[in-house]
């Protein structure tokens, strides 16, 4: 495993240039860009999927369904996500 | 070394999400920068599942399937209009899907050998439940609000702060704990409960006109407790996309705070909290104080609630029609009785004899403020009609969007863009506020908090202190709203009994902007 200090340095040199990449958005694309953020925010489910495979045959039945649980939803904002915004941003576009 | 290309590709997955984001704030890239962002993660993805080992592991692809057909479903069958509380449901999802990974890292599953650095990962763990917790709960009480399914109007318990403080007090207890106890199922339920309660009790507290903002601060955290749980699990990409998520989404609360002249800190702690600088970009917009004819001081709710309900009673065309009869007539006397006075009275009454209709048909520079009671009567290709009709008979017509128009941010802009509106002609609010003095008409469609003259005067109301679109400063306002009932914030709108300049079409928006068009030349 990594080091902890490394995983705190990554967290803190991504939320530094997070906090810089958006600084001129028309408020026309909150409501886009919102959604979209959301939807990256699923991202934890690349989390549930290794927890819930190491765990496979190794920790029961409790910690399967609690896996699974997390990938539906995960799932659920990945997909819905991105489904989502690009049906917004299309609209956007459709006229070009 | 399988570890060194992990981190590589990290990185490479990284940066494409970085040019997704920053892709998507213009919107000629925005859908390249999406496509992007979700492509960034479907490799992730599959690279997790490869470098994990975990292929071969038959119940991570049942719940995918589920999870992506519901979540595309859902996608695929959202009005616009519902799309608020389905950021915020899709949010608290992923909150929670973060609070599970936390529970299973904590209680050591999928774990072979004990972790390199059990106090950490403990730790993490049981703060990724933390903050997925709050973001779960807090997500669906704002979906809830959004939706109507719970009270929009904010809600404060006995001891309110008291109760919040003390639940935060103890989920740092219960973290403490579980980073000094190991796998303990009641330290896990504690951590879950207890932070779920603080969720609720701080979303509860926020009004209607908040929440977008409550959302957006959802958003935010929900990448952080990503991220944190990425931590717990030691995965690189998790933390890395979950911190940029977590602090563009801060900035984004941020712009939207800015917008609305509110600090963060007055939303979270609830209700109503005064803020004595007005932004001094915005000019005063004259107020009901400034109006000698107006009937009501705005402090006095008794009569002005009566006015209200009078208005209400009458239906407002057949008003129109008694003024119109009844200046005609004195007219008509006037010309009589005293041929040899000056005319000059007739001027004003003549005034008086117009009609929306007239109005608009004479209107050479038109501004359309749409409203989320637009959205609600779907009178979105009605307003595209008017439009369309103002510009043949040779009109400019522009749309001023408040910034948080609609339930959301953007909210509007995304609805009118549904309805084939060119987004050239949306204008922002700064952009368009010192024009409203010189257009001949201005029609307000379904508006009513964003352009509420009382947000500069009626102190201690929940939009005392947010900019206002300037609709008070323009000489004729059209206003097609349904009902003249106080909007969203729940604060009574002084414009609708100004006495000149100002026609009320009550009623459905679709019905009474096709009467509009029908009836102009």
């Amino acid at each position: 495993m990594l080091h902890p200090l490394i995983l705190v340095a990554v967290f803190v040199v991504c939320a530094v240039v997070g906090y810089f990449i958006i600084s001129n958005v028309p408020s026309l694309l909150h409501t886009p860009l919102m959604s979209g953020m959301n939807a990256l925010s699923g991202v934890t489910i690349v989390g549930a999927l290794s927890a819930t495979g190491l765990a496979y045959g190794l920790d029961g039945v409790w910690a399967q369904v609690f896996g699974m649980l997390a990938i539906v939803l995960a799932a659920i904002n990945v997909f819905g996500g991105f489904g989502i915004t690009h049906r917004m941003l299309r609209m956007f576009n459709k006229k070009k | 070394m399988p570890m060194t290309v992990q981190i590589i590709l990290s990185i490479l997955l990284s940066l494409a999400v970085i040019a997704g984001i920053s892709m998507m704030s213009k919107v000629k890239s925005a859908v390249a920068g999406n496509f992007l962002s979700a492509l960034a993660m479907l490799v992730g993805v599959v690279a997790t599942v490869w470098f994990s080992g975990v292929m071969s592991v038959w119940t991570i692809y049942v719940a995918i399937i589920i999870g992506a057909l519901i979540g595309s479903v859902m996608a695929a069958r959202a009005q616009m209009i519902q799309m608020p509380q389905l950021v915020a449901l899709f949010n608290g999802l992923g909150g929670g899907a973060s609070a599970l990974v936390g529970v299973m890292s904590y209680m050591g599953w999928g774990m072979t050998t004990e972790p390199e650095y059990p106090v950490f990962v403990r730790f993490t763990a049981i703060l990724a439940i933390a903050v997925g917790m709050i973001t779960l709960v807090g997500s669906l009480v704002a979906a809830g609000k959004l939706a109507r399914v719970i009270d929009g109007r904010p809600k404060v318990y006995p001891a309110h702060s008291a109760m919040t403080l003390c639940l935060i007090v103890l989920s740092v207890v219960c973290i403490v704990l579980g980073t000094v106890y190991a796998q303990s199922v009641w330290i896990a339920l504690g951590a879950v409960l207890l932070t779920s309660g603080f969720g609720y009790m701080f979303a509860i507290r926020v009004g209607g006109a908040d929440m977008p903002i409550t959302i957006s601060l959802l958003n935010s955290l929900s990448g952080v407790a990503g991220s944190i749980a990425g931590m717990a699990i030691g995965d690189i990409f998790l933390v890395a996309v979950g911190g940029i998520v977590g602090a563009s989404g801060l900035l984004l609360t941020q712009i939207m705070c800015r917008a609305m002249n509110r600090s963060l800190m007055s939303i979270l702690l609830g209700g109503v909290v005064k803020k004595k600088t007005s932004n001094p970009s915005t000019p005063n917009v004259p107020t009901i104080q400034n109006n000698p004819n107006a009937p009501t001081v705005f402090s006095e709710t008794t009569d002005f609630e009566q006015l209200l309900e009078k208005l209400n009673d009458m239906e407002v065309k057949q008003l129109l029609d008694a003024i119109e009869a009844l200046t005609k007539e004195v007219a008509g006397l006037r010309a009589q009785l005293a041929q040899g006075q000056t005319a000059a009275p007739v001027a004003t009454e003549k005034k008086e004899e117009k009609t929306p209709a007239s109005v608009l048909s004479n209107a050479k520079d038109v501004i359309i403020v749409p409203g989320y009671g637009m959205a609600l009567a779907q009178a979105q290709h009605a307003v595209k009609q008017l439009a369309d009709k103002l510009e043949y008979k040779g009109a400019r017509v522009r749309f001023a969007i408040h910034p948080v128009a609609g339930r959301m941010p953007g909210h509007m802009n995304v609805l009118l863009a549904e309805a084939d509106i060119p987004y050239e002609k949306l204008y922002e609010m700064q952009a368009i506020n010192d024009d409203f003095k010189s257009v001949d008409a201005v029609v307000v469609i379904g508006a009513n908090d964003v352009l509420n003259p009382a947000a500069n005067t009626a102190e201690g109301t929940p939009i005392y202190g947010m900019p206002v679109l300037n609709v008070a400063d323009a000489k004729e306002v059209i206003v097609c709203n349904f009902d003249l009932k106080p909007g969203y914030a729940g604060v009574e709108n002084p414009l609708y009994t100004r006495e000149k300049g100002v026609y009320l079409c009550l009623g459905d928006a679709k019905e009474t902007l096709m009467k509009l068009i029908n009836d102009i030349h």
